[in-house]
């Protein structure tokens, strides 16, 4: 970034590839909506192409640009729906939507199916376990450095990470039960 | 129970997460951030280069700047100098044209008034349109002789009023303001007279009886004037001015 900032234009390339899929896809997963995901993204881009000038190497530069992302989500959905209502989705379970994303699995590529559900799962997450799933995932966080960037205290960040986890190991299994359900299901009409 | 059951709790979220986390920006996106990064790297350039340009026009005016106001500055200390000190530029030519020595035949008293005229003429005391009659046709030297006595003309009209203004000044008893103001420019008036017209008013100033006066005046025409000759007339008051002055 220093490099870029002094007029490297290599320099940006570089960075750009290395954090750009996982940014992208950070915004994919908590918006649901791929044109307002792209357009959020490229503003991000933008915010930090403009700040290089007076950007100060204080703390990691994933720390730094992926608290542009919470800021721009957060607001962003402020937007969309009141604080109130964004605030008891947060804790609200997700058991009652695992259902919704059921398909049929297909034997051959049950990884592939797993990770679909999981797909699924993660966009039934509340917001603020998403995000703290995505960051732990995708830019590899710890939570002290999730909390930095979410500016939530490092026990907040863990218990939303380890609930979401919890959520999503749920999902996965209810989904894998229906699966095995109906897979012997399906054995016991063919004998 | 199906033989693919796996045991509770065990999905590896983030394996399964990776083999699915394959979405990636658009390249046309990818295209367009990256031509915003290099628009802005070149402004930033370009800004970057003209501070410096700037910062280097900037740095050459300095110095003929400097230069300027120093040249500016010291000549108008050198003429506020000359102006407290009573020297006037009108009054350099003058000094430098008396400054070297005169001939013996010129330090010898002056017997008149007239002769005191001659000397003014001789060494071009007074200054008057300089002609070369010779190189003239007759017109125009008709033409020039008329010239020089309307300017002669003007002359006496101007000496005349001045002597008539500093008599009343003299006579008539003045506010004391006025009184400043008339002493004040004094010292000015008496640099702009000739040394005809100065001699003059002493003359006049000794046949009014106005001795002490008349001393004062000497002396002030000495300093002004140290190589300028005294009428016989006048003379008489020399050595009590140099007693004076001691």
């Amino acid at each position: 970034m220093r490099l870029y900032a002094q007029g490297d234009h290599k320099a940006f390339e570089v960075l750009y590839g290395r954090h750009k899929d996982s940014l992208y896809r950070y915004f994919c997963r908590q918006l649901n909506d791929v044109l307002v995901a792209q357009d959020l993204y490229q503003e991000l881009w933008s915010r930090v192409i403009k700040s290089s000038q007076h950007y100060q190497a204080s703390a990691k530069w994933t720390t730094w640009a992926y608290r542009i992302a919470h800021n721009l989500i957060i607001d962003h959905l402020r937007v969309l729906k009141p604080v109130e209502q964004w605030d008891e989705e947060e804790h609200s379970g997700i058991e009652s939507k695992a259902q919704s994303g059921l398909s049929e699995p297909d034997q051959s590529n049950e990884q592939w199916q797993m990770a679909e559900q999981l797909k699924r799962c993660i966009g039934q997450l509340p917001q603020a376990q998403q995000e703290v799933f995505l960051l732990n995932e995708e830019a590899g966080m710890t939570v002290k450095v999730m909390a930095e960037v979410i500016n939530i205290s490092s026990e907040a960040a863990k218990s939303r990470l380890r609930y979401a986890k919890t959520q999503l190991q749920t999902c996965l299994q209810r989904f894998w039960d229906s699966v095995s359900a109906a897979d012997s299901t399906n054995k016991g009409d063919q004998q | 129970m199906s033989e693919k059951q796996p045991p509770k709790e065990t999905f590896d979220v983030s394996a399964l997460y990776r083999l699915h986390a394959v979405e990636q920006p658009p390249e046309s996106l990818d295209q367009r951030i990256l031509e915003q990064a290099k628009q802005h790297t070149q402004a930033a350039n370009i800004d970057e280069l003209d501070k410096q340009r700037s910062k280097r026009l900037g740095r050459s005016w300095q110095w003929p700047v400097s230069a300027a106001a120093v040249v500016v500055i010291a000549s108008t200390l050198t003429i506020d100098l000359y102006q407290k000190d009573g020297m006037t530029v009108e009054t350099f030519p003058e000094v430098q044209m008396h400054s070297p020595l005169p001939p013996a035949s010129m330090m010898k008293p002056a017997q008149s008034m007239s002769d005191l005229r001659d000397f003014e003429a001789e060494h071009d005391l007074i200054s008057e349109p300089e002609m070369a009659m010779d190189d003239l046709s007759e017109p125009a030297i008709i033409q020039n002789k008329q010239v020089l006595e309307r300017e002669t003309l003007r002359k006496e009209e101007l000496r005349l009023e001045r002597s008539k203004r500093e008599r009343s000044a003299l006579s008539s008893p003045q506010p004391m303001a006025a009184e400043m103001r008339t002493e004040m420019k004094a010292p000015k008036l008496e640099r702009h007279r000739s040394p005809v017209e100065w001699l003059t008013e002493i003359e006049r100033l000794l046949e009014e009886g106005r001795d002490s006066e008349a001393r004062e005046a000497l002396t002030k025409f000495r300093e002004a004037h140290p190589l300028v000759e005294i009428p016989e007339s006048i003379q008489a008051l020399l050595p009590k001015v140099n007693a004076y002055e001691k």
